[in-house]
């Protein structure tokens, strides 16, 4: 999809994210791995395992409540999705051991990498993380995404300026935190979506 | 000077002329138009979705897909999902570039019109 999108492109993406199920999933996702990785629990390892337990709950919430209420769409297949990826965690890679250069260079090697774990890292750490809100945001338009993709980098930036966390503590409690508010967000949208849209008797038969 | 002006102006007359004459009237009716341009945005989507996007009614968006699909402009595919059958439209390539198309040469006699 390209970024000159018709009105009507706009619209239908925009229903497509009109339920809230995927912020609630994203949130619930960034809540459980910050609150794990802040209590320093092993089972944070597993975060990364949390997308698999969570995409068949999305699924059934959608053939459950959406697609009998406003029907089924497939959103276009991202094609370049996959190197895109790879081509932003290879960046991500240098640009980190470059500004670790960086920092090691101007201040010495002990005190440049920890103000650069402390102060850098979280603010890094959610630029990477306001990507996918951003995607979202660049094709539906929606304020909300936007604003959730500028929290990322605005809390990682914030968090350790004003003491409230550093490093590896500031990655967690800035996920937690836009995690939860991204959670209770997409509970008020769905249960505004089960309010708004009523289920469709006939089902989902072509006209027959 | 006056005569150039006016042949000039027959000129463009008969380019939008000619420009709306080639219109595909397959897309140019507006409710299969906002079917194409609804599809374009998605690889597929059911009846149900088509019908809520578009607001027409059920015979309606029957009779304009059936010309779509006799038209080769969207593909309609019966699957069972979980035990229901679904029935999945999807725009084809020539769908796309009859609505490429049709944008383009809209937008040409458009500007003409107003220019």
């Amino acid at each position: 999809m390209d970024a000159r999108l018709t009105k009507t492109e706009v619209r239908v993406q925009r229903m497509l994210v009109r339920d809230g199920i995927t912020e609630m999933l994203f949130g619930a996702l960034l809540l459980v791995f910050g609150v794990l990785f802040s209590i320093g629990s092993p089972l944070a390892a597993f975060g990364a395992l949390l997308p698999v337990a969570l995409n068949p709950l999305g699924s059934w919430l959608k053939r459950r409540f959406v697609y009998p209420r406003i029907g089924y769409a497939r959103a276009p297949k991202g094609e370049r999705a996959i190197r895109g990826i790879l081509i932003t965690a290879i960046a991500a890679v240098a640009l980190l051991a470059g500004t670790l250069g960086l920092f090691a260079l101007a201040l010495g090697f002990e005190e440049g990498r920890l103000l650069w774990l402390s102060h850098f890292v979280p603010a890094f750490a959610g630029l990477l993380m306001a990507i996918g809100p951003w995607t979202i945001a660049r094709t539906t338009r929606l304020v909300r995404w936007y604003v959730m993709a500028g929290l990322f980098p605005l809390s990682g930036t914030l968090l350790p300026l004003l003491g409230m966390a550093t490093g590896y503590a500031a990655i967690s409690l800035e996920a937690a935190i836009i995690g939860g508010l991204a959670l209770v967000y997409g509970l008020g949208l769905f249960v505004s979506f089960l309010r708004t849209y009523a289920v469709e008797e006939a089902g989902h038969g072509a006209g027959s | 000077m006056a005569q150039d002006r006016e042949a000039m102006d027959m000129g463009e007359a008969l380019d939008v002329a000619t420009t709306l004459t080639s219109i595909d009237r397959t897309v140019h009716e507006p409710a299969r138009l906002m079917i194409l341009a609804v599809l374009r945005g998605l690889e597929s989507a059911d009846f149900l979705f088509l019908l809520r996007q578009t607001e027409l009614t059920r015979g309606n968006l029957s009779s304009h897909l059936s010309k779509l699909e006799a038209a080769g402009y969207v593909e309609i595919a019966k699957e069972f999902v979980d035990k229901i059958p679904r029935t999945l439209i999807r725009l084809t390539q020539a769908g796309q570039a009859a609505l490429d198309a049709y944008r383009r040469d809209m937008g040409s006699v458009l500007a003409e019109l107003e220019g």
